[in-house]
């Protein structure tokens, strides 16, 4: 019975020791969280479908000979609403990194355009270190597309040698 | 032997104490995070195949080393999420104050737990901490109503 009751004690000690370093460890752990929650949100299809030329790849042009391509937007918003449109245009010299606002004209032609309406020079800005010119089509205002389709026909005209790479698109 | 089980009386009654401090402090605390602003918040409509920034600010009170668990929880209203319909990245720039150092983590690239929960795990020290999100929407992703929860936890390992 002596010896029954010393051997509870000791692993009564043993338990409260136990327990001791357990509860050391796990108040020195301590989380602070926050959540934010969101409204609801309402995620739509896209409104605008894009064709536009083939790809135009590998090819060898005349300086002053036009190069001619096409973009063709069409809304396709069921509730015949106009949809904001960005056009970029962005053009590139691979052939040392520099290309100037000098070295080629773009101009474009607007299939919804009245009767009379000539083309029109795309006003590009230098990018970064040279490398590129690029234009917004309309900045911070996006083009309004009205309901159904639009063709854009572009006409690029290179002026110097290089080796040069466009990137036209338009993102609603 | 009456002094032994009154001994044995009061371990009993230590250990039925210390049980009860024990299950108290296994709860972790749950307190706030200093300073945790969402900057800017996810637009009301958003459309599919685009991403959009949020953008989100917090202290670390101590400025020492700590655990960040940072998750997002995307639900829809009526109906389920496939996996890859939402993508989330982001770059995390910490620094303390007076700025002595400044740290860019530009690799805050979450992985999909599951359809619709994603989820980063990382560590910083720094006290002040901005964290810059990409949200992504795949093309595949469904026309609906969505709802957006994500949650900082910082975790101190002293």
């Amino acid at each position: 019975m002596k010896m029954n009751m010393t051997k509870k004690s000791k692993i009564a000690i043993g338990l409260v020791i136990a327990l001791l370093m357990v509860t050391t460890v796990v108040a020195a752990l301590t989380q602070i969280s926050n959540t934010w929650t969101s409204p609801y949100i309402t995620v739509s299809p896209l409104l605008l479908s894009l064709s536009s030329s083939d790809l135009i790849e590998d090819t060898t042009i005349q300086p002053e000979v036009p190069l001619y391509y096409y973009m063709t937007l069409k809304n396709t918003n069921t509730a015949y609403s106009y949809v904001g449109v960005h056009v970029y245009v962005y053009i590139y010299d691979w052939s040392d990194n520099y290309i100037s606002l000098a070295d080629v004209t773009v101009e474009y032609y607007d299939s919804t355009a009245t009767p009379g309406y000539e083309w029109k020079t795309i006003t590009f800005i230098q990018g970064d270190a040279y490398a590129y010119i690029f234009h917004d089509w309309s900045g911070s205002t996006p083009f309004t597309m009205p309901p159904g389709e639009v063709t854009i026909l572009f006409r690029a005209t290179y002026h110097t040698p290089g080796i040069y790479q466009g990137q036209t698109y338009a993102v609603q | 032997m009456r002094r032994r089980r009154l001994i044995l009386f009061g371990l009993v009654l230590l250990l039925a104490l210390m049980m009860r401090e024990t299950s108290f402090s296994m709860r972790p605390t749950y307190k706030r995070i200093p300073a945790f602003h969402v900057v800017k918040g996810l637009p009301e409509t958003m459309w599919i195949g685009s991403a959009y920034e949020m953008e989100l600010m917090f202290l670390n009170p101590r400025s020492q080393t700590f655990g960040m668990d940072v998750t997002m929880k995307i639900t829809k209203e009526d109906g389920a999420i496939d996996f890859g319909d939402f993508s989330l990245a982001g770059t995390l720039y910490t620094y303390d104050a007076p700025p002595k150092d400044h740290h860019i983590h530009n690799n805050i690239i979450f992985k999909e737990i599951s359809e619709g929960f994603l989820q980063f795990e990382g560590s910083v020290e720094e006290r002040f901490n901005r964290l810059n999100l990409t949200v992504s929407l795949s093309p595949y992703v469904k026309p609906g109503t969505y709802t957006f929860t994500l949650t900082v936890t910082l975790q101190y390992k002293d």
